[in-house]
């Protein structure tokens, strides 16, 4: 079988993506044990095959992110097909988006997933002509955090589960969420930020402030992602707290202010447990 | 008898083309050159491979005039450091209904040179962050140029005066003077490649050479530029009205620093040495006052 970059088209869930890179890789633990009287060695697999699936891809359509946030927190598998092969047990790891004023964004997601993956026929190439969302376009609210313009932003949505297995099953029977966080960094130039918006700590110290006030208080921003038609292509929010600002400059730049938002994401049950 | 039939074509006449920066005519241009391209990425997908291109990068355009100095000021130094718009206006028949603009533009080269038997040069580069090429801003000069005829002032070299501490022995036969500007846009998220703030990076050089042929200089001892003043010197160029006319033009770099020296000799030639100065400053309105 001849395969190629034109074979391998990225589905998850149903939703199709244009990526610029993906990758797939799977182990299995093995055993070896022997025993008096034996001459050599046995093996047997002790654990069920894992594996996991990294994809860098162009931002096209809102479908592509709302897909992937579809996933936050949640514990039921998708299913993940690269060309050929299909992996029926996925579960989201992590979902980041960088971008600055003068390129293409692009999403990087990462799987896991669990037992090895199958192989079918070969896809046939197919067309398509994209516009994907650009950091020209692309722009959001800060205002929360006293901020009017950006110099990029990095997002990122992290989450861990338990994957049990029992007896007699090939396929896993049980998955716990374990915790999710999204982060969302922005760099800005310090004439554009309220500097008081950025304080790690309110008028009350730690203490919780009221909405809307600087400090420690609940903060919203978010990003628009647009292509350079002006059309939209996706959002990405997080609604936190500050956790982290940094000040920085090089030599005859200005001083730059970077500052990260972070969110606890609490499980989706959907009361399927 | 033969009768040809077909479009006429017609060419612009370098008498009927006519440079602008920031509303003023620029006298004595010899060529203007002005260029832009878009930097497009290819964009490849797994399952199927080209789905595109997209600009990525910063979008510029690049101006370069060499002029020679035929007045006695220079509208471009005023500029240094400053937001600029230009064009170069053309069209067929005289007409000016043509140009090629830019705004959002600001030097980023300066020079000046002049070797014997030649006419003074003023050279300089723009780059352009806003619009560049067609346009129909208001500014511009289409359909609104009228032939404007000057009697130029012409720097020649026999009637400069350079103030240097081997001039007056050492027969200097060209000098070059050229100031590049680091530019540092600011671009922004969601602004469309449009900077929203401009930093010059500093220090800001001035480089001077003069070319001379040699009868008594010695060039200096590399080893003794460690700790020695002998390695800075006041340079002054002065650029005179052919025939020992007043000064049109004129460039003092005081404390110049001595940071190359060359010599050269062959059979048949003249025994010649090169030296090469910087100045340096650390803001442009203090590198006008100094030097122009």
């Amino acid at each position: 079988m001849s395969l190629f970059f034109k074979n391998l088209k990225a589905t998850i869930d149903g939703q199709d993506y244009y990526a610029e890179s993906v990758d797939l890789s799977e182990s299995i633990s093995i055993e070896t044990f022997s025993a008096l009287g034996t001459k050599g060695s046995y093996a047997f697999p002790s654990n069920k095959p894992e594996g996991s699936m990294n994809m860098t891809f162009y931002l096209s359509s809102e479908a592509e992110i709302s897909n992937i946030e579809d996933q936050y927190g949640k514990t039921g598998f998708v299913n993940l097909k690269v060309g050929p092969f299909e992996m029926d047990f996925g579960l989201l790891n992590s979902f980041s988006v960088q971008a600055d004023a003068n390129s293409i964004i692009k999403g990087s997601v990462s799987y896991n997933y669990y037992g090895q993956m199958s192989s079918g026929s070969t896809p046939t190439k197919g067309t398509a002509e994209i516009v994907p969302a650009h950091g020209a376009a692309s722009s959001g609210d800060f205002s929360d955090i006293g901020v009017s313009g950006i110099l990029n932003f990095d997002y990122s949505f992290s989450q861990s589960h338990e994957v049990q297995y029992g007896l007699g099953d090939n396929a896993p029977s049980k998955v716990v969420f374990n915790e999710a966080s999204k982060e969302l960094s922005i760099s800005a130039i310090v004439s554009d930020v309220d500097f008081s918006q950025t304080d790690l700590t309110g008028v009350n110290a730690l203490c919780d402030g009221e909405p809307g006030d600087a400090g420690f208080t609940k903060k919203n921003i978010s990003v628009t992602l647009n292509n350079l038609c002006q059309e939209n292509v996706g959002s990405l929010s997080v609604s936190g707290y500050l956790s982290e600002r940094s000040i920085g400059v090089e030599p005859g730049g200005e001083v730059v202010e970077t500052v990260k938002v972070i969110e606890k994401f609490v499980r989706d049950a959907n009361c399927d447990e | 008898m033969y009768i040809i039939l077909g479009m006429a074509f017609q060419r612009n006449f370098y008498g009927d083309q006519y440079v602008f920066i920031h509303g003023t005519e620029i006298k004595g241009v010899q060529s203007f050159d002005g260029s832009w391209s878009i930097p497009r990425s290819n964009m490849l997908a797994a399952g199927y491979e080209y789905v595109g291109s997209e600009i990525e990068g910063v979008l510029e355009g690049d101006i370069s005039i060499s002029r020679l100095i035929v007045e006695s000021s220079d509208p471009i130094v005023g500029h240094l450091g400053s937001e600029i718009n230009g064009e170069l206006v053309y069209g067929p028949n005289q007409s000016t209904s043509k140009s090629f603009w830019f705004d959002q533009g600001f030097v980023n080269s300066y020079s000046s040179s002049c070797s014997v038997g030649e006419v003074a040069t003023s050279d300089f580069g723009i780059t352009a962050y806003g619009s560049v090429g067609a346009t129909h801003s208001n500014n511009s000069k289409k359909n609104n140029v009228s032939y404007n005829a000057i009697t130029p002032k012409v720097a020649t070299a026999n009637s400069m005066t350079l103030t240097t501490s081997f001039g007056s022995t050492n027969a200097i036969q060209s000098y070059d003077l050229s100031l590049s500007l680091d530019l540092k846009p600011v671009y922004k998220m969601g602004n469309m490649f449009i900077p929203s703030k401009f930093e010059i990076a500093t220090p800001i050089v001035i480089s001077t050479s003069f070319e001379i042929l040699t009868s008594d200089y010695e060039i200096e001892n590399l080893y003794h530029s460690v700790c020695s003043t002998n390695f800075v010197e006041n340079l002054a160029i002065s650029l005179n009205e052919k025939c020992n006319g007043p000064e049109i033009r004129s460039f003092t770099l005081n404390n110049a620093d001595l940071i190359g020296s060359s010599i050269s000799a062959g059979i048949g030639d003249n025994l010649s040495i090169s030296l090469e100065f910087e100045n340096k400053f650390d803001d442009i309105s203090t590198l006008v006052s100094a030097v122009f």
